[in-house]
C-alpha cells in the first residue's frame, strides 16, 4: 500500500481536525459562503498531505461535472443532454481506467497473447493510484446521472459543489455520498448543535476503537497466517479467515464511523455505511448492511438499469454476477478481486432463485437480549458466506487462495496457538458492544440514563483504544481502493 | 460551542488521568520495570547471580565488549587470590541501562567487592526504537534531565533532534500511561511477550561460562571483511589516527548529566566499600567524549583501565584475534582478559 495520507488515526489528523473544527465554528460560522470556501481549502490541504499533484484530478473532475450539471440544467434537448452525460461518464470512467485499470488490462492482454506463443513488449508504465479516486469518481458521476434524470437540480454554486466533491471526512474512502443527500447540506446554513457534535465525537471514538483496538490488533495475526498459509494448521487457517473478515469490517466501518462522526461535528449528516452486518441472518441481508453506500450505488446505477431482479432466471443470475464482479473490479484491478466478486455472486444467487433474498428486513432478535439458536446459526452461516470468499481478497494470487483452501481441507489439525486464540478478546468486546446497541446508528448511543454508567462505558472504550495505539498509524485497508 | 469545548477539555483530562491510573494499577502493581522491560538476557543473568549468591565477589558490567572479551575463569586465574568473577555483560547493554543494572545488582549483593564498569556513550540507537524494551527501560522520569541533556548536546540536526524529543515523549507515554502499548494487553494475558531486538542465541549457556558470551559456531567471523579493509588501509593504522586525534582533543572533564551519573554511581559504590574500576574498552564510539569522562573520574582518583589504546594493545587489531570490527574472537578474548588481569594486578 503506497498511499501515505493524513490518516484519521494519525497524530497529524489529531492536530488538523481540532484546528479545523474551532476555526469552522468560531471564525467562519457567520457566512455560509466563507464557511464552504474554508471547507474546500482544508479539504484540499487534507488531500495534498498525500500528494498535492493529484489535486488537479479532483479539481478537473469537479469542474467537469459542475459544468455538465449547469449545461444539463439549461437544455431540454435530449441528444445534447445525452452527449453531456456521456462526456461526464467517459471522462470520469476514463480517469478511473487510466489510473486504476490500465496496467491490469495491459498485463492481461500481454498474458493472453503469450498463451498463443507470442510475446509483446508492453513496457512498464508505473501509474500511482490516486487515493480516493474510486470514491469521488462515483460521487461525481452520480451527480451527473441524477441531474440528467432530473432527480435533482444542478447547483449553480461552484464552491459548494467543489466542497461537496472534496469534503475531507469522506474524500478518500467514502461513504460514497449521493449529491441529493449531501449537496443540499452545503447550500443550507449550518448551525452548531451541541447534541449532534457530541454524538459525532462519540462515533469518532467508536471508529477509532474499531480501527486501533480491533483491526490493527487482528492484522498482526492475519498477516502472520497469510504469510505462510501452507505451514498453518486448519485451526489457524480458520482463525485467519474469521480474523480477516473481522479486520476488514473493523477497519472499514471504523473509517466510516470516523468519517460520519467528523462530518457530524461539522454539521453534516452522511449516510450510514454499515449496519452491523455480522448480525445478518443470510448473505442477502449481509450485503444490505455492508458498505451500503457502494452496494446501493451499484444497485441504483447499475443493477436496476440492467433489469434488477426482474426477467428470466438467467437474466437475474447474470445481473447478480455483473453487479458483484463489477464490485470486485471496483476494489482493484486484479484477478483476485474478480474471483472474489464471482464467489460473492455464487453465494448470493441461490437466495435470489428461491426468492429468499428479502426475507430478513428487520433487526435480528428485536426486543430480545439474545438470539435464538436458529438465528445464531443463521448469523454464523451468513458470516462464513462473506468470510470464505474474502480469503481471496487478501491473498496475493488466485493460486494462493487455492493453496489456503487446500491446506485447510488437508491439514485436519485444528490446533491453534494460545496467543492467536486469546487475541480474539478484542473481537468479542466489539461484538458485544455492537450486539447490545444493534438498533442504534453506533454503539455509543447508549441506552443507560445513568451518567456514571455512561461515563464508565465511554472511558472503557477510550482506554481500550489508547492502550492499543501502536508505534505508527496503520493505513486503512480501503485507502488502496 | 464553548460548553462543548469546556467539556471536551474536562473529559479529555479526566479520561487521560484515569487512563494513567488504570495503567499504573494494571501494569505497575509490581512496578518492576527491570523485569518488565529489560532484555531477558540481562534479567536472566541478574536472576542467576541472585540464585548463586555468594559464589562471586567480582562482577563485570558492560556491552558485548565485556560480554565477549572477559573470560571470568581466566581472569580469576590471572589475578589469583580470592577473586571469583562473573561476567554481567550483555550485547548492546550500554549507558543508562547498564548503570541501572550495576545499581540494582550491587544493591542486592554487598558481597561484590570488585565492580568493573565499561564506559560507553549514551546511545539512543535508532534501531532500538520505542518498541524495544531496552530503550523503554532506560526512559524514566527520574532520568529525564539526563536524557534531555544528552539529546540537547548531541550532534543531531534540528529535525532529528525534534524527532528524538517526540520519540522520548512517546516512550514515556507508552511506559507510564499505557498509551501506545498494543503489546500490553497481550502481556497482561501472558501471551506473546514483546520481542527483543537482540538475539539470545549467543547466550544460552552463560551459567557454564560464568557469563562469558560464547559466540555460536554459526556466526561467521568477519575477518574476510577485515582483510578487505586491511588491503586498502591497515585497521590498526586507521584506528591509531582516530585514537590520537581524540587523545589530542581532550580539553576538560565531562560535565554533562550522563557523565555525572557515572561519576556519582562510582562514588556511591566506593562509599559502600567496593573497589570500582572503569574500563575503556576496545574501539568504542565517540572516544573523545569518553576521554573527557575519564578525566572527570581521574579527578576523584577512580581507576580507568584503558583497553582502547592501540599502542598498548596492538594485537587486538591483528586479524588472528579479531572477530569483527570492535570484537575479538575467543583467542583475542583470552588476550584481552590476561591484559585486563595484569592491569588489575598493577593497581592492587
Amino acid at each position: 500500500m503506497a498511499a501515505r495520507t493524513m490518516l484519521f488515526n494519525s497524530f497529524e489528523f489529531a492536530l488538523f481536525f481540532p484546528i479545523v473544527f474551532l476555526l469552522y465554528w468560531l471564525v467562519f460560522q457567520r457566512n455560509l459562503y466563507i464557511q464552504n470556501v474554508f471547507l474546500l481549502v482544508v479539504s484540499y490541504v487534507f488531500y495534498a498531505a498525500w500528494d498535492w499533484r493529484f489535486l488537479l484530478l479532483i479539481v478537473a473532475s469537479s469542474l467537469l461535472d459542475y459544468t455538465v450539471g449547469v449545461f444539463l440544467e439549461k437544455t431540454e434537448n435530449t441528444r445534447r443532454r445525452k452527449a453531456l452525460l456521456i462526456t461526464s461518464l467517459s471522462v470520469n470512467l476514463g480517469l478511473l481506467f487510466v489510473f486504476k485499470y490500465f496496467g491490469f488490462f495491459v498485463d492481461s492482454f500481454s498474458q493472453l497473447v503469450h498463451m498463443f506463443g507470442l510475446t509483446i513488449q508492453t513496457g512498464t508504465l508505473s501509474i500511482i493510484l490516486p487515493v480516493g479516486i474510486s470514491f469521488y469518481t462515483l460521487q461525481t458521476m452520480s451527480y451527473a446521472i441524477d441531474v440528467y434524470k432530473k432527480k435533482m437540480s444542478a447547483t449553480k454554486d461552484p464552491i459548494a459543489f467543489f466542497a461537496f466533491v472534496a469534503f475531507f471526512p469522506q474524500l478518500v474512502a467514502g461513504p460514497i455520498e449521493r449529491a441529493k443527500n449531501l449537496l443540499p447540506q452545503f447550500l443550507a446554513a449550518r448551525t452548531f448543535s451541541y447534541n449532534q457534535t457530541v454524538d459525532g465525537l462519540k462515533q469518532v471514538l467508536w471508529g477509532l476503537f474499531k480501527k486501533i483496538a480491533v483491526a490493527d490488533v487482528l492484522a498482526v495475526y492475519v498477516n502472520q497466517i497469510h504469510a505462510a498459509p501452507e505451514t498453518m494448521s486448519s485451526g489457524m487457517l480458520l482463525l485467519g479467515t474469521i480474523y480477516f473478515a473481522a479486520q476488514v469490517y473493523a477497519d472499514f466501518s471504523g473509517y466510516s464511523d470516523i468519517a460520519i462522526g467528523t462530518a457530524r461535528m461539522l454539521g453534516f449528516n452522511l449516510m450510514v455505511n454499515f449496519r452491523y452486518p455480522f448480525f445478518a441472518r443470510d448473505i442477502a441481508e449481509f450485503w444490505r448492511r455492508w458498505h451500503i453506500s457502494l452496494t446501493s450505488w451499484f444497485r441504483d446505477y447499475v443493477y436496476i438499469p440492467l433489469g434488477g431482479s426482474k426477467g428470466s432466471v438467467y437474466r437475474k443470475f447474470l445481473n447478480i454476477v455483473i453487479i458483484f464482479v463489477l464490485s470486485g473490479l471496483w476494489h482493484g484491478a486484479a484477478p483476485t478481486f474478480l474471483l472474489w466478486g464471482f464467489l460473492c455472486a455464487m453465494a448470493y444467487a441461490p437466495l435470489m432463485f428461491f426468492g429468499k433474498h428479502r426475507e430478513h428486513l428487520d433487526t435480528v432478535a428485536e426486543g430480545r437480549a439474545l438470539p435464538t439458536v436458529r438465528e445464531m446459526l443463521q448469523m454464523i452461516g451468513a458470516f462464513f458466506g462473506f468470510a470464505v470468499p474474502l480469503i481471496v481478497f487478501r491473498t496475493e494470487t488466485v493460486a494462493d487462495f487455492f493453496t489456503y483452501l487446500s491446506r485447510f481441507f488437508t491439514s485436519f489439525d485444528f490446533s491453534v496457538t494460545y496467543d492467536a486464540l486469546t487475541i480474539s478478546y478484542v473481537l468479542v468486546v466489539m461484538l458485544v458492544f455492537e450486539w447490545v446497541h444493534r438498533d442504534k446508528e453506533h454503539p455509543l448511543q447508549l441506552r443507560s440514563t445513568s451518567k456514571i454508567v455512561r461515563g464508565l462505558v465511554y472511558f472503557f472504550v477510550f482506554y481500550f483504544t489508547v492502550a492499543h495505539i501502536s508505534n505508527e498509524a496503520n493505513p486503512f485497508i480501503y485507502f488502496q481502493f | 460551542m464553548w460548553l462543548f469545548i469546556k467539556k471536551v477539555i474536562l473529559y479529555g483530562m479526566l479520561f487521560f488521568g484515569a487512563s494513567m491510573l488504570v495503567s499504573t494499577f494494571i501494569y505497575g502493581i509490581e512496578k518492576d520495570f527491570f523485569v518488565q522491560y529489560e532484555d531477558e538476557r540481562v534479567v536472566d543473568k541478574f536472576l542467576y547471580v541472585n540464585e548463586t549468591v555468594g559464589s562471586f565477589n567480582t562482577a563485570f558490567f558492560g556491552s558485548s565488549s565485556i560480554a565477549r572479551h572477559v573470560i571470568p575463569e581466566l581472569f580469576d586465574t590471572t589475578v589469583g587470590g580470592d577473586v571469583r568473577s562473573f561476567n554481567m555483560g550483555v550485547d548492546g547493554l550500554k549507558d543508562y541501562r547498564m548503570l541501572d543494572l550495576v545499581r540494582k545488582t550491587t544493591s542486592e549483593h554487598p558481597e561484590l567487592k570488585n565492580v568493573f564498569i565499561e564506559l560507553r556513550i549514551p546511545e539512543r540507537d535508532k534501531r532500538l526504537n520505542f518498541k524495544n524494551n531496552a530503550v523503554l527501560y532506560a526512559a524514566r522520569w527520574d532520568r529525564l534531565d539526563s536524557i534531555i541533556d544528552y539529546i540537547d548536546n548531541s550532534d543531531l540536526d534540528g529535525t532529528k533532534r525534534r524527532a528524538e524529543y517526540v520519540r522520548l515523549v512517546r516512550e514515556l507515554l507508552y511506559k507510564y500511561s499505557g498509551i501506545g502499548v498494543s503489546k500490553y494487553a497481550q502481556l497482561l494475558l501472558g501471551i506473546a511477550p514483546p520481542a527483543n531486538s537482540l538475539s539470545s542465541s549467543d547466550f544460552e549457556k552463560f551459567s557454564e561460562t560464568k557469563g562469558l558470551a560464547v559466540l555460536p559456531e554459526s556466526w561467521p567471523s568477519r575477518t574476510d571483511f577485515l582483510e578487505g579493509l586491511a588491503a586498502g588501509r591497515d585497521p590498526l593504522t586507521y584506528y591509531k589516527k582516530e585514537y590520537r586525534y581524540a587523545e589530542g582533543a581532550i580539553e576538560r572533564p565531562a560535565d554533562d548529566a550522563y557523565a555525572k551519573e557515572i561519576f556519582e554511581l562510582g562514588q556511591s559504590l566506593r562509599e559502600e566499600g567496593r573497589n570500582v574500576y572503569f574500563i575503556l574498552s576496545l574501539h568504542p564510539e565517540d572516544i573523545e567524549y569518553l576521554f573527557n569522562v575519564a578525566v572527570l573520574l581521574h579527578q576523584d582518583n577512580f581507576i580507568v583501565f584503558n583497553m582502547a589504546d592501540p599502542d598498548m594493545f596492538p594485537e587486538f587489531y591483528e586479524l588472528d584475534y579479531q572477530f569483527d570490527w570492535g570484537h575479538l574472537n575467543y583467542e583475542g578474548a583470552k588476550l584481552y582478559t590476561k591484559y585486563l588481569g595484569k592491569l588489575y594486578l598493577e593497581v592492587n
